[in-house]
């Protein structure tokens, strides 16, 4: 009875094993963190023009820990952040891309030096202000908003997440560290309520006149209003580019990158050209509303309209402040002592 | 021997979440821990944790105790629905909850501090796992031997004494089980103190792994996550060391129920209408308003494959849990008393204290060698880890439920198979498991309906290209589109719904047969 029933098992694990050795890849394996709803269909249009399937594992948190415990788990690394990537880099997980098309698409300011990855599109980390109560004169920059008259004013979402640490460490990178721990102190002292939620939820707080402005991603204006439920907190405030007259606004860059245990290198890199190309950059701009690299592709008719109060502003078009890859995951750790000192989401 | 071979085998498998954070928080520095969190960080999450813990508990369980008292002592028009219906917030997933109530404060109160605090954060949680006082509470009242209650009455005893001096006193041991599990629920609960903007230790958590890359500091705090309801549960033993609850059960006779008047009649059915309303019904007709307005946006094409993944999921984890939970009240029931088999029990049932977070993030570590091998990478990027993440932390249902039943069966019929000499497999088949039905059935109810609401471990652990209900549900709820996932949870609740109604039922079934 027993001798049958190893038999069965052994079977049973010579199956799977010569299972799982005889298949070999055939698709792309894509892990991200960016939202579902939004990549999905840029890779069934792939799949559908080239046959090569796209399995993508969308991880809303812990896109690094999770390939740091499995690096051979995907070819391709998609992130809303592109510092992640930098990480990922200094623990060895990314490989250099080779494909020359690439190369030749990506303007130098949207890649890495060494080719280990690049930006697929960018928006801008813009301040929201509220349609009647703010004037847009009464703002400049981000440095501005800690002024005693914002007091109680301002909304944001919490400091660790993302968008903001990257915010935050490029101040750092370009103003030095003790400029940007007072910017924090202040942007804190003067918050009206304690950061949560996500943008949007920030942009619904000056509609419900909880705040009068607040730091959200450009594209969200985009998204709000061809949103049925969410176009009249859109429609009550108007999007601010700061700093124009002084350096530029930070941006935050959509990333990509292959990893280094990709078992499929060829077909990734043509899944990364894709990204950069002329559909994918358009789809980006027009239905997710972000900047594509590419500047001569025209901007969607709602970024056109964004910072239309501000004269330095034509045609939605603002001026970047660029701040080295490298050089803002330098400031991650400290900036993050700063929020744990001053309890940045604890109001 | 064997047993003991058995045992620490199964012991060392559930242990591996715990052992692999205490490896990771011990390897950062020899130095005392805790040292590297800034003090007002840890104060503030462990602040926020307790008041929310305590605010949950302190709804909870007056709205558990309340119920059970009045479905088991009184008889009233409805009682009969009501003792079924108050188990039902037990369907919903408290993030639901969370997010209907929060879209629902903005819509009509947005001028309001709303619920996304501390308060409304604890009063979610109270509508939402009162259900775990009130089951244990009801079952406990309805054992509870006549013999007690009439020697009260023979010393002279008032109605109200005898509540508070004989019936409460009696019930401690449900009421600190309930304590324990709602305490646990809420600490390693992550979605609807998200969704509500509260930061409780579970937050640090996460912030700690995946904003800050500190795995040591992150597990340095999973500990102190673990070790909360473990303390909970220290306590507790030594405080009870010397009392007995014992209940003679051979003389176990039905409660005599008291029939209200009018008046009271009506006021118990409206007091007993708040927690059902609050914690199913309002919720639930908010989501179909919501379902039926987004019905012709809603991305219906993933329904089938979300629920079939959901029920495939709970239904394996409920399969394993009840496999493995027989065969350890075997190995259980065949040892002495305070033996190695009976810690063994304890600490796998205290593996529900590990937020579901740490358990997810330990396993997709001690896992990662798997992935590197071809033939068992299929282990690591199927929903099978998931599955076992889920029987680690969900074992403790279906075991406590065997055990209610166990205890109810007469070591004499055990003796009378030794005597007869039948193998242990005949007495298991024959003679326990007929008797354990109603027992069993009530662990695999509670296992396949927490299992399907699971959220926070799929999060960590999900394959490529899958996704289930909770998980749809949550990605729509965190971009603020809940209304668009309406159908989802609906569909999510309604799987539940019939488990949990015939929860009551099993129940009584158990009391028929002991």
């Amino acid at each position: 009875m027993s001798k049958r029933i190893i038999t069965g098992v052994l079977i049973l694990v010579q199956i799977v094993l010569i299972l799982s050795c005889s298949t070999p890849p055939k698709e792309v394996r894509v892990i991200t963190d960016r939202t579902e709803s939004h990549l999905t269909p840029l890779m069934e249009y792939y799949t559908k023009k080239t046959g090569t399937k796209i399995n993508a594992v969308f991880v809303e948190k812990g896109l690094l820990p999770r390939l740091e415990a499995r690096p051979q788990e995907a070819d391709i690394v998609i992130t809303s952040t592109i510092n992640l990537l930098e990480t990922a880099r200094s623990k060895d997980l990314l490989q250099a891309f080779t494909s020359s098309r690439l190369k030749q698409k990506l303007p130098a300011s949207f890649r890495d030096p060494e080719n280990y990855y690049f930006t697929t599109s960018y928006r801008a980390r813009a301040i929201y202000y509220s349609k009647d109560r703010v004037k847009a004169e009464e703002l400049s920059t981000y440095e501005d908003l800690t002024s005693p008259k914002w007091k109680g004013r301002v909304c944001i979402r919490s400091g660790y997440h993302e968008y903001n640490l990257c915010l935050f460490s490029q101040m750092a990178a370009t103003m030095g560290f003790e400029k940007t721990r007072s910017f924090v102190e202040g942007l804190h002292a003067n918050l009206a309520l304690p950061p949560k939620d996500n943008d949007r939820a920030q942009v619904r707080a000056i509609y419900e006149g909880k705040c009068d402005v607040a730091i959200v991603n450009s594209y969200y204006m985009g998204i709000m209003l061809s949103t049925e439920d969410q176009r009249d907190w859109g429609l009550s405030a108007k999007v601010f580019f700061p700093n124009q007259n002084d350096g530029g606004t930070y941006i935050l860059q959509s990333g990509a990158a292959l990893t280094k245990a990709t078992e499929n290198k060829k077909e990734a890199e043509k899944f990364l050209e894709f990204l950069v190309d002329d559909y994918a950059q358009q789809y980006m701009g027009n239905t997710l509303y972000e900047y594509p690299i590419n500047d001569k592709l025209p901007l969607s008719d709602v970024n056109k309209s964004l910072g239309d109060e501000q004269k330095e502003v034509v045609d939605g078009k603002f001026k970047i402040h660029f701040v080295p890859l490298k050089e803002i995951e330098k400031y991650r750790p400290e900036i993050i002592k700063v929020l744990d000192e001053i309890n940045f989401d604890n109001k | 021997m064997k047993k003991t071979v058995y045992g620490f085998i199964i012991l060392l498998i559930f242990l591996l979440p715990v052992l692999y954070i205490v490896y990771e928080a011990l390897s950062s520095s020899f130095s005392l821990p805790f040292l590297n969190i800034p003090c007002s960080i840890l104060v503030s999450l462990l602040s926020n944790t307790l008041l929310v813990s305590i605010i949950g508990i302190f709804f909870a369980f007056i709205t558990g105790l309340g119920c059970a008292v009045a479905v088991v002592y009184y008889e009233f028009p409805g009682r009969s629905f009501f003792e079924a219906a108050l188990c039902l917030p037990l369907a919903f997933p408290p993030y639901i909850v969370a997010a209907v109530y929060k879209e629902m404060t903005h819509q009509y109160y947005q001028f309001g501090a709303g619920i996304e605090n501390i308060w409304g954060a604890g009063l979610i949680f109270g509508f939402t796992l009162y259900p775990y006082f009130y089951l244990l509470l009801k079952t406990t009242f309805q054992n509870q031997s006549v013999i007690y209650i009439e020697t009260g009455k023979s010393l002279g005893l008032h109605y109200r004494q005898r509540l508070f001096k004989i019936i409460f006193p009696m019930a401690k041991p449900a009421m600190f089980l309930g304590l324990l599990l709602v305490i646990m629920e809420i600490i390693s609960d992550y979605g609807t103190v998200q969704i509500l903007g509260v930061r409780t230790i579970t937050a640090g958590i996460y912030d700690t792994w995946f904003s800050m890359f500190n795995q040591h500091l992150a597990a340095q705090l999973s500990l102190v996550a673990y070790v909360i309801p473990l303390l909970f549960l220290f306590i507790w033993t030594l405080f009870s060391r010397n009392a007995s609850f014992y209940n003679p059960p051979n003389r176990w006779t039905p409660v005599k129920k008291n029939t209200l008047a009018a008046g009271q009649a009506i006021l118990s059915v409206c007091l007993l209408s708040i927690p059902l309303l609050a914690g199913f019904i309002i919720p639930f007709s908010i989501l179909v308003s919501w379902a039926i307005e987004k019905l012709k946006i809603t991305n219906t094409a993933f329904l089938f494959s979300n629920l079939f993944n959901t029920v495939i999921l709970a239904f394996i984890v409920t399969l394993a849990s009840i496999i493995i939970s027989m065969f350890l009240h075997y190995l259980k029931r065949n040892s002495r008393p305070h033996s190695f088999i009976h810690a063994v029990c304890w600490i796998i049932c205290a593996q529900y204290a590990v937020p579901g977070i740490v358990i997810g993030i330990a396993l997709l570590f001690l896992t990662s060698a798997f992935y590197t091998f071809p033939g068992t990478r299929w282990l690591v990027s199927s929903i099978f880890l998931i599955v076992f993440a889920c029987i680690i932390r969900y074992l403790c249902f279906s075991f406590f439920s065997i055990e209610s039943g166990m205890k109810r069966i007469s070591s004499r019929l055990d003796e009378l198979t030794r005597i007869l000499r039948k193998k242990s497999i005949y007495r298991i088949m024959h003679i326990h498991l007929p008797l354990l039905k109603p027992s069993i059935m009530i662990g695999c109810i509670f296992t396949f309906i927490i299992v399907a609401k699971e959220l926070t471990m799929s999060l960590v652990l999900q394959p490529f290209h899958y996704s289930s209900l909770s998980l749809r549900i949550f990605s729509y709820t965190r971009i603020g589109m809940i209304k668009n996932s309406a159908l989802f949870a609906i569909v999510l609740v309604l799987l539940s719904i019939y488990p949990v109604f015939s929860l009551s039922r099993w129940f009584n079934v158990q009391e028929s047969i002991s």
